[in-house]
């Protein structure tokens, strides 16, 4: 199946100061290989990038392959999961960027610039990313890589602001803190505010844990390619790998049996509250609440060891593979009813630990003496700066902003749903959102294990034969921490492409905004509450 | 740039300065020192859970540093990109002696999933003098327990260190 979804044929249509349309623009190019994806040349590539500016089409992607860059947008008057592609072949180093009309691309133009050596045209931001001239190449995946550079003396920082120098002092964070996560640096220009010493500049520098992620995926078979999605972020290992999964299944239209979707959407349910239950425990320890961190890590260790003990696995990678699942379980003995029974019971095991445990938890975190009033008013984001960057998940969510992948997917058709959203923009909001979710994805996992007990499914894996003839496919999955896509093109009977969108690098432009004007005492409670996977973010 | 202005460079970055602590013979409580060189985060994960998920570590007398100069065990996760080679590097220097490396996950040994690239080295394998490599992708907090404490044993029966595992 490729794709199918989009209508053709409307003809660009222009709006009272003469812009075009910019999915009618996108369109009316040449059809490239899959239903939603189209080729424009340089004059109707520059056209998307003027009509940008006034339309609602959601950034979702910016890639390079070497010979192309590709754009992917999803429309949010088709129901924000029918994507649309523009293909621009490259005629030499650089391309008109896409980061004036959306914000949200410039991290893509940077990972493009890094890796191909191809640069953006009017970009918002030409810093590096993830090269930070330690790498035994620049533009490694180009064609003619370049020499590896000398890192610099002191690695490059931007100025830092007049308060700062004249009064203020540096403060840095990581990338080695002997903490749990992954590695970034975090350079704060500190200077004399009215409450304390505050934040007047911020810089992250990540790359530390960039391994070429999607580069590796291809020329491979898909079910290593699943492997590899499934080592971007452990708090997003199994939306991930549903992700590319989908994306590999629509490609060569091959269809999961609708029991290996709800087992889909079962494990990522139960890495949402993992994950969101890590986040809230690092929160509460970087508020000094160790109380309610040692709790909120216990529960994280109980759900880890009922996975642990039922699935063999502690940490939920390798579960979905293309086709289906492959649960394996310790006590399933490898035949798919007694595999979905095992999941069906994790499931209501798990719904049960939440009706007793999590709903006391949740009593222990309002109640905690002066958390939540540590939280309020911490790392405001804005609706306005939000929306610029489309930025869903908890974050997005947090100040009021709609949207969940989950509404829209066949999996979850049979259970009750209400996304949860807050409109506080700050860190409580995140934190008391976070725990929403986690109580509602422990309801949707009841439900959701219901269902499997009642799909008697035969076979949770469909055969995935790789198409030889080339083809592509998309995938989105909401995870934990926001929407994640793919964009795969398969051939030769093997990988061909992979594009990955994560929300991660959305999630550390808006972490460093809410920075800036906090008080120096309170920077890791901000940046907890962000809990920006640095691992997502270099790929 | 040389490799000792990397190296004080990122040592600057590790930790508040301060003196370093001269070598001390034999510490109580063992104290840890985790690194995640870049992986997928899951290791670092179980570190964590070792730490926190009531494996009775505190009871033991195991603690986590904030800081390198106080610990006598690195345990490195993560496969040891090209970026954070220096750092772990510093981290291993700040390091009073005696002192022990455990590198916890495949990644951490040969890359696993991530074998060298232009950004990675693919593990420590063969740029660091391990005692313990942890099998596992990733491995239990157990299984990483069971590393801490044969490192522990073997240092106090003062035997050589074994990459064999
Ligand atoms: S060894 Fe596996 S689980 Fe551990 S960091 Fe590497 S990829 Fe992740």
């Amino acid at each position: 199946m490729n794709g199918g979804l989009i209508p053709f044929g409307a003809p660009p249509k222009e709006d009272a100061e003469g812009l075009r349309d910019s999915a009618a623009l996108i369109r009316s190019g040449r059809a490239a290989g899959a239903s939603w994806r189209f080729e424009l040349d340089e004059m109707e590539w520059r056209g998307l990038q003027e009509s940008l500016s006034a339309d609602p089409l959601s950034f979702i992607g910016l890639w390079c392959d070497g010979d192309a860059v590709q754009a992917l947008f999803a429309d949010p008057r088709q129901g924000g999961d029918r994507p649309l592609m523009a293909v621009l072949k490259l005629d030499g180093a650089r391309y008109p960027g896409l980061s004036g009309p959306r914000p949200a691309a410039a991290s893509f133009e940077r990972r493009i610039n890094d890796l191909w050596g191809v640069e953006a045209m009017d970009a918002r931001d030409t810093r590096p990313l993830v090269d930070h001239a330690a790498w035994t190449a620049s533009a490694p995946l180009s064609a003619r890589p370049g020499a590896a550079t000398y890192a610099p003396e002191i690695p490059e920082f931007g100025q830092l602001p007049d308060a700062v120098v004249r009064s203020g002092t540096l403060a840095t964070r990581g990338p080695a803190n002997g903490g749990f996560a992954a590695p970034a640096h975090l350079r704060l220009g500190v200077a004399p505010g009215p409450a304390g010493p505050a934040v007047a500049s911020v810089e992250s520098r990540v790359g530390y844990t960039h391994r070429g992620v999607a580069s590796r995926m291809c020329g491979g078979t898909t079910l290593a390619a699943a492997d590899l999605a499934g080592r971007i972020s452990v708090s997003m290992a199994a939306a991930h790998q549903w992700a590319f999964c989908m994306a590999a299944e629509r490609a060569a239209g091959v269809s999961a049996p609708l029991a290996a979707e709800v087992a889909r959407a079962a494990l990522c349910e139960i890495e949402r509250v993992f994950a969101h239950l890590t986040a809230l425990a690092r929160l509460a320890q970087a508020a000094d609440a160790a109380l309610v961190s040692a709790r909120l890590f216990a529960a994280r260790e109980t759900l880890m060891r009922l996975c642990g003990k039922a699935l063999g696995k502690r940490t939920l990678m390798d579960c979905i593979c293309p086709g289906g699942v492959a649960i394996g379980g310790v006590a399933s003995g490898g035949d798919a009813r007694s595999e979905a029974q095992v999941l069906a019971w994790v499931c209501q095991e798990l719904a049960a630990f939440g009706r007793s445990e999590v709903a006391a938890l949740r009593g222990v975190w309002r109640t905690t003496p002066g958390l939540l009033a540590r939280l309020a008013g911490l790392g405001m984001t804005r609706r306005a700066e939000m929306d610029a960057l489309g930025l869903g998940g908890v974050v997005g969510r947090a100040c009021g902003r709609g949207g969940d992948l989950r509404l829209g997917q066949a999996a979850y058709g049979a259970v009750q749903l209400r996304p949860c959203a807050r409109t506080g923009g700050d860190a409580r909001a995140r934190a008391d959102l976070r725990m929403d979710e986690i109580l509602e994805s422990l309801e949707l996992l009841d439900s959701l294990g219901a269902t499997l007990l009642a799909e008697e499914a035969d076979a949770l894996c469909a055969a995935f034969p790789t198409p030889v003839d080339p083809c592509w496919g998309f995938g989105a999955v909401e995870a934990a921490h926001g929407a994640v896509w793919y964009v795969v093109g398969l051939g030769k009977g093997r990988v061909e492409q992979v594009f990955i969108a994560d929300p991660s690098p959305s999630i550390l432009t808006a972490q460093e905004a809410a920075l800036v004007g906090a008080r120096a005492l309170d920077v890791d409670v901000v940046t907890a509450s962000f809990a920006v996977s640095a691992a997502a973010v270099d790929q | 740039m040389s490799s000792s202005m990397i190296r004080a460079l990122f040592t600057a970055l590790l930790a508040p300065a301060g003196p370093a602590l001269p070598p001390v013979a034999s510490r109580s409580p063992l104290v840890l020192f985790h690194v995640d060189s870049g992986g997928c985060e899951a290791c670092g994960l179980e570190v964590e859970a070792l730490k926190t998920g009531g494996y009775g570590l505190a009871e033991a007398g195991v603690e986590f540093s904030a800081s390198p100069r106080l610990a006598d065990m690195l345990l490195v996760t993560g496969g040891c990109s090209r970026m954070m080679a220096p750092v772990i590097r510093a981290a291993w220097e700040a390091m009073p002696r005696p002192k022990g490396l455990i590198a916890v996950g495949a990644c951490a040994r040969d890359g696993g999933l991530f074998p060298q690239n232009y950004a990675t080295l693919g593990g420590l394998e063969n740029h660091a003098p391990v005692d313990l490599f942890v099998p596992g992708c990733p491995p239990t907090p157990s299984e990483i327990l069971g590393a801490v404490i044969a490192v522990t044993a073997r240092a106090r029966s003062g035997s050589t260190r074994d990459t064999t595992t």
